[in-house]
């Protein structure tokens, strides 16, 4: 049976999960909307993160809680390489991006997500600082968290740091993307790159800086994922998380930040009700696809977007 | 509108169909005399990938549209005929194996292709990078579906534990033949009108929309063909294996390496799921017999994809067709197609 206590469960943890669904699916979003760019290997960037939160942690020392911040540091240089070897012979000098473009970027990323996926098993094979299954040590402050109660549910209090810094995520975004002069070149490329030149600002270095907070923001919140996941990690999140942001991106509409945010509290409440009142955790996930097919065929413009 | 006289004949008859008939009849010849297990093996992984990529061919090549639901037609032929042989005829399978098979991958193409027609009528109006999105999520849906499936072995799973394994050779031949069958509906597909309509498509659907190609219709056929070959591949492979999982059946790797075997050999080309497949199956081949490399295929094929992208997009069959060079006369991009 289905008791208040558990309706107020599902929906205090579909809210917290949804918010890092929405955090992590930020980057592919500013990505998409910006470029055209669908990163397909945004899962496996998600994995890293969660990868490099623990490996900093075991190695360096660095508490936990601030392994997300790590983790968007070396994604931003990541990002700036990927844009450097791969994109920018695709796409840099090109103004209008077209189908031929979009397919080019899809199945070059493509590559890249085959390569880092193998890459981790092979790592995690020869013990090269990771493990196939990996958990986050117990140590700094994030070892000393406790609980906290939410509408009368208790929950993890790592968990609702999570949902703070998914929040801290969003806006910082809307702040940059609205406020800063880079920000509103980035929104300016992805409408009019010519324009963007002749106001004198080079669209390579734009769309490179789009590419690097993207994949920084991608890996950043793969740093979430681990903090979040409290059975540990392995490289075959990528799965999850990749074809997961990918319908949240298509819900709230690539490139609408905001948008991304609402799909993932969606995505994160209909998983968490669907398991709720099913007990059946592959029909919440299946739930969640079969959600992201009907929007794209019924809204392939994002669910949240004007038209 | 009939075909203009002879094109039938000389199309089919130009030198790159005449390859594909060679290398038809080669694999038929070396199924039939090959005695290693080992080798007869490689053969059918050999001729399975290479079938595979060229039912992908029909709808990523020649119509432009990236599917990577396409395991979700491997799996589902693959279910097909283990469900039929398990549940569906029990005593027909014991009895004679082959023919129970048989029918349950007719029965998996048929299911396929209902399903890629129901599905292609909501999926195929998306274009490009949604669509493509579209088919994962399809995937991914059906997977976590499958799960649920009622088998004695729970979640979703079958192995045909009191069945005899399927001789090598009779797998074998029936994987030549899936594949013989393969390689000819893309080959018919090509040379069609049906064909000239996906190309139109993919160059610009627009302009092949408005010169009256009825583009939807078009694309449901070419997906549904498509879909149905790739099912009638899992079912083999599935009688072979003698067991379909969820997680195996549908796993995404599959689709991955059916793109990356097409792109690496050239896209919409009819050679270029055989060079793209074979050269993914020597690579596999050597690595995987090598101590040190043993996991290092996909590692491979994925840098060689990225490589492809950027510096040949085209592919190698793409490549060769735009090397100016005559051979007997003519140029090489009216031999190789």
């Amino acid at each position: 049976m289905v008791t208040g206590g558990d309706v107020a469960a599902a929906l205090v943890y579909g809210v917290i999960q949804g918010a890092m669904y929405g955090a992590v699916a930020l980057g592919l979003s500013l990505i998409w909307g910006v470029m055209k760019v669908i990163n397909l290997a945004h899962g496996e960037f998600v994995v890293l993160g969660a990868y490099l939160l623990i490996v900093a942690s075991r190695l360096a020392g660095v508490d936990p809680l601030l392994g997300p911040f790590v983790g968007l540091a070396a994604g931003l240089l990541l990002g700036l390489a990927v844009y450097a070897v791969i994109l920018h012979r695709l796409i840099g000098r090109v103004e209008v991006i077209t189908l031929k473009e979009e397919m080019a970027t899809l199945l070059a990323m493509f590559g890249l997500s085959i390569f880092l996926y193998k890459l981790y098993f092979i790592a995690a094979d020869r013990g090269w600082l990771i493990k196939l299954f990996d958990t986050v040590p117990q140590a700094g402050l994030y070892a000393r968290l406790g609980r906290l109660e939410l509408l009368g549910v208790s929950v993890e209090a790592v968990k609702v740091y999570v949902l703070l810094l998914s929040a801290v995520m969003a806006v910082a975004m809307h702040l940059f993307l609205s406020r800063t002069r880079y920000g509103l070149s980035i929104r300016a490329v992805a409408q009019d790159a010519t324009a963007l030149a002749l106001s004198g600002v080079d669209p390579v270095r734009v769309k490179a800086l789009a590419t690097a907070l993207g994949i920084g923001l991608a890996v950043m919140g793969g740093g979430l994922v681990a903090l979040y996941q409290s059975t540990g990690i392995n490289p075959d999140l990528a799965h999850t998380y990749a074809p997961l942001s990918f319908a949240i991106v298509v819900m709230g509409g690539p490139g609408n930040l905001w948008g991304t945010m609402a799909a993932g509290v969606v995505m994160g409440l209909v998983m968490s009700f669907v398991y709720a009142f099913t007990g059946s955790l592959d029909l919440g996930v299946a739930a969640a696809f079969i959600l992201l097919v009907a929007s794209l065929v019924l809204r392939p413009e994002g669910l949240f977007s004007r038209r | 509108m009939v075909a203009a006289r002879g094109y039938w004949a000389r199309e089919l008859l130009s030198p790159t169909p005449l390859a594909l008939y060679a290398v038809i009849a080669g694999l038929l010849a070396a199924v039939l005399l090959v005695g290693d297990p080992f080798r007869l093996v490689a053969l059918m992984d050999l001729m399975m990938w290479i079938g595979l990529a060229a039912a992908l061919n029909i709808i990523m090549g020649f119509a432009g549209y990236v599917s990577f639901g396409h395991v979700v037609f491997m799996g589902l032929g693959g279910y097909a005929t283990l469900y039929f042989m398990e549940y569906l005829a029990p005593g027909f399978s014991a009895e004679n194996p082959a023919a129970a098979a048989v029918a349950g991958m007719l029965l998996g193409a048929g299911l396929a292709a209902a399903v890629a027609a129901a599905v292609g009528a909501a999926v195929l109006r998306l274009r490009g990078a949604f669509f493509a999105i579209a088919t994962i999520g399809l995937d991914l849906a059906v997977l976590n579906l499958m799960r649920m499936l009622p088998t004695e072995e729970g979640s979703g799973e079958i192995y045909l534990a009191g069945m005899r394994k399927p001789s090598l050779e009779a797998a074998a031949l029936l994987t030549w033949a899936v594949f013989a069958a393969t390689i000819a509906a893309m080959l018919l597909v090509r040379k069609s009108r049906l064909g000239m309509g996906l190309e139109a498509i993919r160059e610009d659907e627009d302009a092949a929309e408005s010169l009256g190609v009825p583009t939807f219709r078009y694309k449901t056929v070419a997906f549904v063909v498509s879909a149905a070959l790739a099912a009638l591949m899992g079912g083999v492979y599935a009688w072979r294996t003698m067991s379909v999982t969820p997680g195996e059946a549908f796993n995404l790797v599959y689709s991955i390496r059916m793109i990356v075997i097409d792109v690496i050999g050239g896209l919409g080309t009819l050679l270029g799921p055989l060079v793209g497949g074979a050269l993914y199956y020597l690579l596999d081949l050597t690595l995987s017999t090598s101590e040190s490399f043993k996991e290092l295929t996909d590692i491979v094929m994925g840098l060689i994809a990225v490589g492809v992208v950027l510096f040949m997009p085209e592919g190698i069959v793409g490549r060769l067709r735009r090397l100016r060079v005559k051979v007997g006369g003519r140029p090489l991009f009216r031999l190789v197609e």
